[in-house]
């Protein structure tokens, strides 16, 4: 017997005889609504807007059962973890972060090839040509810093609130995965604009990798990661890759483990509040208990408006993502950095404990047994790593209290400060020699914009007081009308003329107009050759010998630098 | 005044106002944004441009584009003439800025019809790393906008010294030569009459057995006693100094090795042109220093 529809069949126009409109309507709309919102009816949508307490049984748990996004979110929270302290929101603000530069650098694939020919053409094209182009960049770019500041603050603070103890120690072993994905993820980011920055920043950032041991896998391992023996379109092509598929899909993977077990475990209450060795995170009494919606949803909510508006406005009038010279692989900048969170790693490289033997007086051991790229660019890093991933392991003090773990605090401050002073190491502010003459072309007008120096003094100088001349620094008469040139020349001068290196310097400056709205500005510096006694070398008719350096660099009317 | 949540969503609809009225700004001003922007990164391809010309292009075609004799013609007006030459006689169709690109980028394979009664040592090699050059595709689309820029400039009239130049004529007395001016010449601290810089240690070196495209010229005074006497010898030379000065004005009168320095069969790879450049003045004073180079 064929199936058949109870008679007669509702209609909407039945409705509206039986109920009168405004009824059929009303419930049509809380159907809506119920559905949109995996169980939360119309009515109680307004008793939320009203702030009045749920009924029961509680519609307002219903999406946390019904719902695929908020399956994974815990019903509510105990009311110790919803201030400021002890979370701080970190890791809230990194899955934010997440899919802000998912979203972002959605929008920037859409303008970028992955080939050394046209790479740095797509980024102009992107500042130039693409509306929205440069505030989507800067904003990605903002947001990346932002995400790797986010998750070390994150793990600093898991750490000194002792949030990593048992149960969580598997949370935590993933949350330092997760810092080395997004470190990487960032890393792997720096290379696509394909400009000098980046380009020597990876360089310097995979040149461990070659010192894998032993020598044979440091060879393949760098030849996995560059595609060749030095980054080119094959490593381009690697790190694009990495940076939009592969690392994102295992931070996505790893973040769900991460957070399945942070709600698993409940997350942890202050240390205080807490008898030593109990973990009552999952026992909220009722009292306590604050519920995901509303008052959770509302606070996420509102943290993601606030790091919404740091980007846009950071990024609107704050920050401009750095842009410089296309890559080239011939020309390496003086100063050249990692990324400054791989910085520590560059003052690793210069190693410390060589350093120390030297300021001591001890003899260096020998390479063939110690060497430094190895040693402290590859074992002694993947140690620390190890055992950040092990610690909660290891650590068999059962109290979460702070008076409780001086040894473990003063530990994570020590750790913190060493990291700190390895990362100035890995400026180029310390202990990166080069002769005095490089050094002052270079504060004065660097070929690629230096860490130290930015663009350089030369190009403070407005166009206009580009006065075509020739200045000599041991009688100096600049334009009166050019005061930022007059300057200039002074701390030229001031520089050469005090600089223990270059004795009885000086400088002459040459600025011609070349072409129309095109100016050439040369500096040449001249100091007396002294001998290995530190005398002065004299040529046949008994006249002091002097050396030269020179540069030159263009300016054009229309290039700005440092305000743009 | 108001409890925590209402200070908060007053908060957070502040900053959602800020967000909006900053995307808003960033609209409005896109246009112009996008513009400056562009103007910017042309002039720091022009700066780029200047630097690589500087570098690779300035030894033949001069400085500022006013070419080298010998070595390769002026570009600045030469490139803007030949191009609308090509498009008037030849019915060129390229656009100009393809023009200079392709130039640079595949070099000059076949002698080009611009100044055609010139003569230059090499052909214009290729540059692009497409053809075996040392340049990236940015760096020649640097050049290019360096090179256009001077058309954006408009043509620099170079001011033209008037001076009698010695020409190609070998009977015209000198007056006596000063060999210490005849060595800054030769180094390019003092400018023939001219007013360009004299080009001979572009491809003369005075290191012994040095060759950069001719050879090398130490010892020149005592060699060209024996080159008149030599029995393949066709020149007109009486002396040593009418030797060099024959070579100078006149070098096809007589190629020596000529598999290695003739351009062509009886065509020295020297230009026959330099004596246009030259006072009566500047040919003594340059033989008087080459005398110097026994």
């Amino acid at each position: 017997m064929a199936l058949r529809w109870p008679e007669p069949i509702p209609t909407l126009q039945k409705e509206v005889q039986q109920y009168g409109w405004r009824r059929v309507i009303f419930m049509h709309l809380d159907e809506l609504v119920t559905r949109v919102t995996a169980g939360i009816p119309l009515t109680e949508v307004r008793n939320i807007i009203r702030g009045e307490p749920p009924p029961r049984p509680n519609p307002r748990v219903k999406p946390h059962t019904e719902g695929f996004i908020l399956h994974i979110k815990p019903s509510f929270y105990h009311e110790a973890v919803t201030r400021l302290y002890p979370t701080f929101r970190l890791g809230l603000l990194s899955f934010y972060l997440f899919l802000i530069e998912t979203i972002t650098g959605i929008f920037l694939m859409i303008f970028y090839t992955p080939s050394p020919l046209v790479a740095y053409e797509n980024m102009l094209r992107i500042l130039n040509n693409v509306p929205f182009g440069q505030l989507m960049r800067d904003v990605h770019r903002l947001g990346a810093e932002a995400m790797v500041v986010a998750v070390m603050l994150h793990m600093l603070r898991t750490f000194f609130t002792a949030s990593y103890k048992r149960p969580r120690q598997f949370t935590w072993a993933t949350g330092v995965i997760l810092l080395v994905f997004t470190l990487f993820l960032s890393f792997s980011g720096y290379l696509l604009p394909w400009d000098q920055l980046s380009y020597w920043a990876v360089t310097i950032g995979t040149s461990m990798a070659e010192a894998t041991p032993p020598p044979a896998l440091g060879r393949i391992v760098n030849l996995i990661l560059r595609g060749a023996p030095d980054i080119g379109a094959a490593g381009l092509l690697r790190f694009y890759l990495l940076h939009v598929i592969f690392l994102p899909l295992l931070l996505f993977f790893v973040f769900f483990v991460h957070y399945y077990k942070v709600v698993r475990h409940g997350l942890s209450l202050p240390p205080e509040m807490e008898a030593v060795g109990d973990d009552t995170a999952r026992k909220v009494p009722p009292e306590k208990r604050v519920p995901y919606i509303p008052d959770i949803a509302i606070q996420e909510a509102l943290w993601g408006i606030g790091l919404i508006a740091f980007l846009v406005i950071g990024a609107a009038f704050f920050y401009d993502a750095p842009l410089e010279q296309h890559a080239d692989p011939l020309n390496t900048p003086l100063h050249t950095t990692a990324p400054w969170y791989f910085l520590w790693l560059q003052g690793l490289l210069k190693d410390p404990l060589l350093l120390a033997l030297d300021r001591l007086g001890l003899p260096r051991p020998p390479s063939t047994i110690y060497n430094s790229k190895t040693i402290m660019g590859v074992i002694l890093p993947g140690l620390i790593l190890f055992f950040l991933l092990i610690m909660p392991y290891l650590d068999f003090n059962i109290s979460r209290r702070y008076s409780h773990r001086r040894k473990a605090l003063v530990a994570g401050l020590v750790g913190v400060a060493a990291w700190t002073l390895l990362t100035y190491m890995g400026t180029p502010a310390f202990a990166v020699t080069s002769s005095a003459d490089v050094e002052v072309l270079q504060e004065f007008m660097p070929l690629n914009p230096d860490p130290l120096f930015g663009e350089g003094r030369v190009r403070t100088i407005p166009y206009e007081q580009l006065v075509p001349g020739t200045y000599d620094t041991r009688n100096l008469q600049p334009p009166a009308d050019a005061p930022r040139l007059a300057r200039v020349l002074e701390e030229l001068k001031h520089r050469v003329e005090t600089d223990p290196h270059l004795p009885q310097g000086y400088a002459i400056v040459h600025i011609s107009e070349v072409q129309a709205g095109l100016k050439r500005f040369e500096i040449i510096l001249r100091w007396l050759k002294l001998d290995e006694h530190h005398q002065p070398v004299r040529d046949e008719q008994g006249n002091p010998v002097f050396q030269e350096a020179k540069r030159a660099i263009y300016l054009h009317r229309d290039s700005t630098y440092g305000g743009e | 005044m108001f409890d925590l949540a209402t200070r908060r969503i007053i908060g957070a609809t502040v900053l959602m106002l800020a967000t909006v009225i900053t995307i808003g700004m960033v609209w409005l001003t896109e246009e112009q944004r996008m513009a400056r922007y562009e103007a910017i990164h042309k002039g720091k391809a022009i700066e780029n441009g200047a630097l690589l010309y500087e570098q690779y292009c300035a030894t033949c075609h001069g400085p500022n584009g006013e070419g080298v004799p010998g070595k390769g013609p002026d570009l600045n007006p030469g490139v803007f003439q030949h191009y609308q030459e090509l498009k008037q006689t030849q019915n060129y169709a390229n656009s100009l800025r393809n023009f200079i690109k392709l130039t640079i980028a595949a070099g000059r394979p076949i002698r080009s019809t611009y100044r055609a009664n010139e003569v230059y040592a090499d052909p214009m090699p290729t540059w692009s790393q497409d053809f075996g050059g040392p340049l990236r595709p940015d760096q020649i689309e640097n050049l290019v906008e360096f090179i256009l820029n001077w058309q954006a400039a408009g043509p620099t009239p170079a001011p033209t010294p008037s001076f009698e130049a010695v020409g190609t004529d070998l009977t015209k007395p000198l007056p006596p030569g000063d060999p210490k001016r005849g060595e800054a010449l030769w180094n390019q601290e003092v400018k023939q009459a001219s007013g360009a810089a004299a080009s001979c240690k572009a491809c003369h070196s005075l290191k012994p057995g040095e060759v950069l495209v001719g050879p090398s010229l130490a010892g020149i005074a005592t060699r060209a006693a024996e080159r008149i006497r030599a029995p393949d010898y066709k020149g007109q030379a009486k002396t040593p100094e009418e030797y060099i000065r024959e070579s100078i004005q006149q070098p096809n009168a007589y190629i020596v090795e000529p598999d290695k320095y003739a351009a062509a069969p009886g065509v020295s790879k020297m230009p026959a042109t330099l004596g246009n450049q030259m006072s009566a003045q500047d040919l003594a004073d340059l033989i008087a220093f080459l005398m110097t180079l026994k």
